[in-house]
Order: structure tokens, then sequence, then C-alpha cells
């Protein structure tokens, strides 16, 4: 890769730095693991727990008595109820962490193709006085290739995770209702929630009224507040406006901001992204929307 | 297992398939128990009961005994399972990015390449031929020129 260090100080194709950096080859960091361990095996633990007690147990269980063979038998149900359970949850967090890989991947390829147009495009103007632009790159179409079978991809992990994502849904819909039951009001805050919608003024006369839909607002989570402040402070850096001397991850907290933006609905999409360039403020940069993609973007703006 | 072998032509091919992992939870302990113990796959954990009852007292503790140590067997395996996919995962992921880099690398070179040229066309001097020399020094003296 010729261009990321070139470009560190003039500003071109650092979204390409900051994707490869975060997933490429093992120079450039892509050992560093994401995957889910400080849950990994906790199921599988409290398994070897339970054979330990039964095995325990066993020596002392009279046999010729029916109820201890039903009661043997329980157990051993019981171990392969677990025991499945615990493979259900591996193959969810082995899924959800091929999910974000393939993700961050297409999210990539997406960047490099239009990366690979917007130098086509300026090339043509300096030096062919502005012509239309034309894809006959035939390496935009490799990628563009390549971006589709990361997206058949994406399908096919998104239809094989729908199922418990489904179910993970309607746990937290009905957590939420409940919650809303509890506090008696018409929403409820959490990480991923966002504010607003036709709102319902209580007037003081007692009488409600609809006032006008209000501009979705988007609370952010601590770790979104701290993935932010840490991106803001390497936006920072990368600019020498403060001394690189603080140690900071930018393409770790750029990861986490697109991974908490995947999740989320349009509507909050949007709000994320207001609150996103609120965060970023003077900076030389733009966060948006990819219509095309639907994933959060970087824009370097001067 | 992602193809991680370049092609005659040197290329680096892109991974079109997923890597191979189990569909649901159940797929992944039918597949581990099949090996250890078939009699406690998915299919036949409802029978686990009938059987047990069918034995002699003097087998029940033994066969059960025998269930336990499938099911640690399992843990053991599953524990090693899931590091398995992780690095399956890896090595996609990796080719992917690998091939992404050499496609990338082509374009940076092809573009510095443009570059070149076109400095290169800039810089280059036309020498003036004998007969050019010849028909400027004919020429009336600019006026301009004291």
């Amino acid at each position: 890769m010729i261009f990321p260090f070139i470009t560190q100080r003039s500003g071109i194709c650092e979204p390409r730095m900051l994707r490869f950096m975060g997933a490429g080859g093992p120079e450039t960091g892509a050992e560093r693991s994401v995957e889910p361990t400080e849950r990994h095996g906790q199921t599988l633990d409290r398994i070897d727990q339970m054979i330990g007690d039964n095995m325990r147990k066993l020596d002392g269980i009279d046999t010729l008595v029916a109820e201890n063979v039903d009661l043997l038998a329980q157990r051993v149900e019981d171990l392969g109820k677990q025991a499945k359970e615990g493979a259900g949850k591996t193959v969810q967090r082995t899924q959800e962490f091929l999910f974000q890989r393939v993700q961050h991947a297409s999210d990539t390829v997406h960047m490099l193709i239009q990366e690979t147009l917007d130098v086509d495009r300026e090339g043509r103007q300096n030096i062919a006085e502005r012509r239309t632009v034309n894809i006959t790159d035939p390496r935009v179409l490799q990628l563009s290739e390549d971006g589709l079978s990361l997206s058949k991809m994406s399908t096919r992990l998104h239809e094989m995770m729908g199922r418990k994502l489904d179910e993970k849904n309607a746990t937290g819909d009905a957590l939420d209702a409940s919650l809303e039951d509890q506090e008696g009001t018409g929403r409820s805050v959490t990480w991923q929630k966002t504010e607003g919608g036709l709102a319902v003024a209580k007037q003081e006369g007692g009488t409600e009224q609809a006032s006008q839909p209000e501009k979705e607002k988007y609370v952010p989570s601590p770790s979104a507040e701290k993935s932010m402040g840490d991106l803001v402070l390497a936006m920072k850096q990368a600019n020498s406006e403060v001394a690189a001397d603080k140690k900071v991850d930018g393409p770790a907290a750029f990861q986490a901001l697109s991974q908490e933006f995947h999740g989320m609905k349009p509507e909050q999409q949007d709000a994320f992204v207001v609150w996103v360039n609120e965060q970023i403020g003077n900076e030389p940069y733009k966060a948006g929307k990819d219509n095309l993609s639907g994933t959060l973007r970087f824009d370097r703006t001067a | 297992m992602p193809k991680t072998q370049t092609d005659p032509s040197g290329v680096l091919p892109f991974p079109k398939e997923l890597p191979p992992l189990p569909d649901n939870g159940t797929e992944l302990y039918d597949s581990i128990m099949q090996m250890v113990e078939p009699e406690l796959v998915s299919k036949e954990l409802p029978k686990v009961r009938e059987r047990l009852k069918a034995e002699k007292p003097e087998e029940v503790k033994a066969h059960a005994r025998r269930y336990m140590e499938a099911f640690s067997t399992f843990n053991q395996i599953m524990k090693q399972s899931e590091k398995a996919m992780h690095k399956e995962i890896k090595q996609f992921v990796h080719t992917a990015y690998a091939s992404l880099e050499q496609t990338t690398n082509a374009m940076d070179a092809e573009k510095i390449t443009q570059l070149e040229e076109t400095f290169a066309e800039q810089k280059a001097v036309k020498q003036k031929t004998p007969e050019e020399i010849m028909r400027e020094a004919d020429k009336a003296p600019d006026p301009n020129i004291k």
C-alpha cells in the first residue's frame, strides 16, 4: 500500500487507511481480536459443573428404586438441553462475529469503489477537459463483483441470524413495554432509543394536545460517547491539533460506532449522524449515511 | 475453508463463499455428539428415559456414567470447536483483505505510472529544428527589445 503512508498528511484516501488498519493483514492490525471472549465458555463451564455434581451423586443412587432411575434420566435430559443451548450460543456468537467482519469488508469494498471513481473523476476533469465520467476501470468491476459476493454472504448470514434476532427484539420490546408501564411514560430511554417523534404535550389545564413532530434526537450510550471521544481525539492528533502523546485507537472507535449505527433503524441512524457531526465540531470531517450501502461514513471536508 | 492459494495468473482470489459454519446450535450439537455418543444426538435425547428404564438396575449406573462422560467430552470438543470456527473466520477475512489489497496495490501502481507519464510529458522540451531557428532569425526585430 502506497497511499496510506503518503496520505497521512495530505488527507487523501484516509478512509482506506482507516479500514485497512482495522481489518487488514497482520502488519495492519488484523490479528487484533474482537471475539466476544468474555462470555466464552460460561455455559460450557456450567455444564462441566453439573457433570461433576452428577458424577459425585451417581454412586450414592440406588437404582433399584424406580424414582432414582427417573431422576438420572432427568439429569441426562437436562444436560442434553444445556449442551444444546451452549452449542446455540456458540453458533450465535460465531455468526455475529462473522457478520460483523463481512459487513466491514463490504464497507471497505464500497469505499474502494468510491475512491477509485473519485480519482478517475478528478483525473478526467483535470486532464481531459471535463468529460463525462465513464466506469471503464476493470478493477472497479472486479471490486463490484467482490462487493456483490459479500452482499450475498451478508444476506445469508442475516437470514441465519434472523430468527434469533427476532426473538431478541421481541424480548427487548416486551421489556421496554413493561418498563413503560411501570414508569407510566410513553417512551423509555435506552442506549439505542431516540427521543422525539410525535410528542404529546400535557397542558396546564390537564388536556392533552398533539404538538408538532419533533426531530429525532440520539441519546448516546456511554460506550458510544467514549468511542466518539476517541475518534475526535484521533482526528485532532491526525491534524496535529493536539500532541499524540495519548495513545488512542481511532479505527477501533470507528468500528464500534459503525457497529452501533448498523443496528439502528433509519430514523435513528439519521439522528445518530446529527449527533456525530455535533461531536466532530470544527474538525475537517463530516459524518454521513451512505444511502447505497446503508453504512456510516466519514468524509474529509478540507 | 476459504481458498487461499493463488490461481495460475498469480491473482489472489476473493472468497466467494462463507466459511462452512453450522447453521444453528442443533446442527453443531449433533455434529459433535454423533462422534462422541450417538445415543445422545438431539433426535435420540427423548428416548434416554426409556433406555435407562429398560436397563437392568446394575447397568443403569454404568450407562448413566457413560452419558455423563460423553457430555464432558462434548464440552471439551465444543470449546475447541468455537476457536476453530473463529480461526476459519479470521482466515476468510484475511483472504478477503489480502485480495482487496492486491487489487488496490495494482490500482495504485497504475495511477502512479499514469502520473509519471503526465509529468514526463510536461517536462519534455521540444527541440527547435535548424529551419525554425533560421526563420526566427529572419524576422524583423521585436520593437519592444531595445
